[in-house]
């Protein structure tokens, strides 16, 4: 008896909890469907007398949020498989390959980890300014195209694999190159979507960067836009809302799809790194 | 090929595949922290020409005597402080829950982690929303247990305790799901042993789950820190491109940003990097020694 | 291929010899296992032989052709590892013809060659299983037949046997003594049982404390040790090994005195202690207390007191129970002298090949 007291106890706790992580998101969509004089209603209205589909419609077109979606896009995607590609290679350099100043490196690496990114921006942004790159894609992705904490989590798998079927494969006549690519790779498969979900989640989501190295309306990732969309909604939340869903939708079911991925990824990187 | 060593060639080719990972972190990463360095001690720049004329420790005289910057670091520390111990208290209590749900647990799973996945601009839109002093949620519920409402965005000292559950309710996910990995990892035999030895379930607690998880704790507290001191988007979000009412939400970072993206005052807001940095380290230094102590690996 | 080893050394740290001066032939065709206690440098060895190790000084050989400098691809050898080393993303079909895919060998033409390599390992029905889905012994066979999928010079197999099961290993082994046959091809296996060594290798290479003890058939590994401790190795129950003292005024008649007085240690294998003269030759007659006498299934053994020392004998069994004290014969076969410093100095002569 007293087991099953418990047994109901720990799941009111639970979904109460559950319940208040969900009210932002619930809110969200609720009022992203109302009528503009629906939203100010004391009491709040949860459930809309009728759907207002159309506010979708309508802030996606009060700023140009297809430019932006298609910037984020081509943001995530580009700056996600080159950093995949050279985290990749430098992973294998530091898992399998013999080279002069290999721990060096390595400890600098590690060493660079500790300092905050944030100091990094006004450096970069010069760099980028002398280069010409402000307010071009180049700015957005080319300082993210290196990342040590992919790197770290795939040196991590790589060298979890055997090293005898490096050895085997070496054997079998596959050069490095080919040992990469058609083994190493395909054996670490979980690793690198998990690393690829967090790459393209953190890429999505970022805002302070391409808020600095934007100027043009044209350039903004839909973060910046979002952002600047607030100056222009004023108090139209139902529009802000509507706004807001559409720009969180995508991790979401990229989320929904791949939570195994992500949950795996992050405790083999968040464990051990 | 076993106990092989490094070799000219060996090393050539190495550096190849190292190469474009190298190339975009020395000159993304590795130079613009050396960089930033020497950029907090030029004191005459000329961030058009990038001419330096002068260098010195002025720009931290100026930090030290900026009484904003003062604000900025007490807000943050204020932050951390709110944000980090309740966290990981918080995510604990949540993960021991959840390691007991059996009946839907992948749907709770999902549900307390989806905050990590948002965007904090979007999130914070709707934080903003909830905080509505008039029409927000927020109000609405204090209404309802007979509290007075607040004027969470526009008082302030209210806006930091905004931002902080705000914070809090986003940040929770990414720690349970790290204690929850934590407290599958701990082998049953150590509670069967503790059982066998007569401990009951709140002895089993303190005794085998406290100090097995304590790796974990340590972790999540020392991530918890670093992000925190970072934290910048919330408070551009939620305030709508300002550090709070009354300069309450401006934090180390938000500072660096002022002075180098509205101000262009580049050495200063480097010199604010580095004090950023060194806090960082310091406290990290901290929970380590700290660690050293509590944490039995 | 015939293999050969002139004066190989490996240091692994340039300071400390692991494998010092190895000279050796294997003859092409054999299957020769290298046995020895862990650590004693057989796994090194096979890794020289593969190439994935470079030999510090000296010259290695296949056939006449000198491999030294030349890494483990160029030197064409297949490869059996202890893990089975499958690749686990691959089917069994496309395990077995990862190597003709990195020749470039078409699609339909390796296909072809794995079906039948599968067929000669008998996995032909596993080819679409992925390596996980398969049994250890399963695993075994695509490895084998992977590494033969190149036509490789030589067959080498680093303890193929230890992680199965023990009736999986000794069907293992037969298979892997068929699989030699039937392709000819030249074979190294490492393993530490000498079970396994004894029953399929045409040789066998004794190894420890880096250095070759013996190399020689299976029998005369068995029948004339070169030193005391291979004859230690060797064999199961373990060699009597006594101070030759104990013995020495017994063998005055049977052992020439020049050899008899540099001997330092006797050792009596279990069957060389028998209760009667069965007129095969006999080295000595000992009167000696019978201790115990055991029997397990098709075994009995007995223990001997003599001079205070124990022997062991696997012969007795026919001995009454009641029998506490008796005189027992020595053979000839089976009896070994050795010098001070463990050499071979008496013994094992009537099996000269």
């Amino acid at each position: 008896m007293a087991k099953k007291i418990s047994r109901i106890l720990l799941y009111v706790i639970v979904t109460l909890g559950a319940i208040t992580m969900l009210i932002p998101f619930l809110w969200m969509v609720s009022t992203s469907l109302k009528t503009s004089p629906e939203t100010i209603k004391i009491p709040p209205v949860w459930i809309p007398k009728v759907l207002q589909w159309h506010n979708y419609v309508e802030a996606f077109n009060a700023a140009p949020f297809a430019r932006y979606f298609i910037n984020s896009v081509i943001v995530t995607v580009v700056t996600t498989v080159g950093q995949l590609f050279t985290s990749i290679l430098a992973a294998f350099a530091f898992s399998r390959l013999h080279f002069w100043g290999k721990n060096l490196l390595f400890m600098l690496f590690l060493g660079t980890m500790m300092i905050p990114g944030e100091m990094l921006i006004i450096p970069n942004f010069v760099t980028l300014s002398k280069i010409g790159l402000i307010d071009h894609y180049g700015a957005l992705i080319v300082p993210w195209l290196a990342s040590f904490f992919t790197v770290f989590t795939l040196r991590q798998a790589f060298q979890s694999t055997p090293e005898q079927i490096y050895y085997a494969a070496k054997m079998d006549g596959a050069t490095d190159w080919k040992y990469l690519w058609t083994v190493l790779v395909p054996m670490s498969k979980s690793t690198i979507t998990a690393v690829t979900v967090l790459s393209v989640i953190g890429s999505w989501n970022s805002f302070m960067w391409p808020l600095i190295v934007t100027n043009s309306e044209n350039m903004r990732t839909l973060p910046v836009g979002l952002q600047a969309f607030t100056t222009d909604a004023g108090t139209q939340y139902q529009l802000l809302m509507a706004a807001s869903t559409f720009v969180i939708i995508p991790m979401v079911i990229v989320y929904i799809f791949l939570q195994k991925y992500i949950i795996a990824g992050i405790s083999k990187a968040g464990l051990k790194g | 090929m076993i106990n092989e060593k490094p070799t000219l060639k060996s090393s050539l080719k190495a550096y190849l595949y190292l190469l474009p990972m190298l190339v975009i972190s020395l000159t993304f990463n590795i130079w613009p922290i050396i960089s930033s360095f020497l950029m907090s001690l030029y004191t005459k720049y000329n961030f058009y020409t990038d001419k330096v004329d002068a260098m010195g420790f002025d720009n931290f005289v100026y930090l030290w005597n900026d009484p904003d910057f003062h604000l900025a670091v007490r807000n943050t520390l204020v932050f951390v402080a709110g944000v980090v111990p309740v966290t990981v208290i918080l995510s604990l209590i949540i993960a021991l829950l959840l390691n007991q749900v059996k009946w839907l647990s992948g749907f709770f799973r999902t549900v307390y982690f989806l905050p990590f996945v948002t965007s904090t601009v979007a999130i914070a839109m709707v934080w903003n929303w909830i905080y509505h002093s008039d029409y927000g949620l927020m109000n609405y519920f204090m209404g309802l247990v007979g509290l007075h409402p607040i004027n969470w965005l526009t008082d302030p000292h209210w806006s930091l305790l905004a931002l902080i559950i705000m914070s809090i309710w986003k940040n929770l996910g990414f720690n349970i799901i790290l204690f929850l990995v934590g407290l599958n990892n701990i082998d049953k035999g150590y509670y069967q042993a503790a059982e066998i030895d007569g401990a009951n379930a709140w002895q089993r607690f303190w005794n085998v789950t406290i100090p097995m998880i304590s790796p974990i704790t340590f972790l999540v507290s020392v991530n918890g820190v670093i992000g925190s001191f970072k934290v910048f988007d919330q408070i551009f979000a939620l305030f709508q491109g300002q550090p709070g009412p009354a300069n309450a939400d401006l934090t180390i970072v938000y500072y660096l940003y002022q002075k180098f993206y509205t101000e262009y005052k580049y050495p200063i807001a480097a010199a604010s990097g580095v004090i950023l940095f060194f806090l960082i380290l310091l406290v990290t230094l901290v929970q380590l020694w700290y660690s050293r102590k509590h944490v039995h690996y | 291929m015939k293999v050969t080893f002139k004066d190989v050394t490996l240091s692994y740290d340039g300071k400390k010899d692991t494998l010092k001066n190895l000279n050796f032939t294997i003859p092409d065709g054999a299957l020769v296992s290298l046995l020895g206690p862990s650590g004693g440098g057989k796994t090194t060895t096979l890794n020289l032989i593969s190439g994935l190790l470079p030999a510090t000084s000296g010259h290695i050989y296949f056939g006449d052709e000198d491999v030294t400098k030349k890494d483990a691809l160029a030197r064409k050898v297949g490869m059996v590892f202890q893990n089975y080393s499958l690749y686990p993303h691959l089917t069994v079909r496309d395990n077995i013809a990862f190597p003709l895919k990195m020749q470039k060998v078409s699609k339909a033409e390796r296909y072809k060659r794995a079906e039948e390599l599968a067929k000669l390992v008998h996995v032909d029905d596993q080819l679409d299983k992925k390596p996980a889905g398969l049994s250890g012994g399963q695993q075994q066979r695509v490895a084998i037949a992977r590494a033969l999928a190149k036509s490789p010079s030589l067959l080498l197999l680093d303890e193929p046997l230890s992680n199965l099961d023990a009736r999986l290993r000794i069907e293992m082994r037969q298979e892997i003594r068929r699989i030699q046959q039937e392709t000819g091809v030249t074979t190294i296996f490492v393993t530490h049982d000498q079970d396994e060594a004894l029953h399929i290798s045409d040789h066998i290479m004794v190894l420890s404390f880096g250095s070759i003890q013996q190399f020689s058939t299976p029998a005369e590994l068995y029948e004339r040790p070169s030193n005391l401790f291979v004859a230690k190795f060797i064999g199961e129950p373990v060699i009597n090994s006594v101070p030759a003292d104990v013995l020495r005024a017994d063998l005055v008649e049977s052992v020439p005195a020049s050899v008899l007085a540099q001997a330092h240690t006797v050792g009596i294998r279990s069957e060389a202690i028998v209760p009667f003269d069965n007129g095969q030759g006999m080295v000595a007659k000992i009167h000696a207390t019978l201790q115990q006498s055991q029997k397990y299934g098709r075994e009995s053994t007995a223990y001997l007191t003599y001079n205070g020392q124990q022997l062991l004998s696997t012969e007795l069994a026919g001995l009454p129970a009641s029998q506490t004290e008796g005189d027992f014969f020595l053979t000839k076969a089976g009896f070994f002298l050795f010098n001070e410093q463990g050499a071979l100095i008496f013994g094992g002569e009537a099996h000269d090949k």
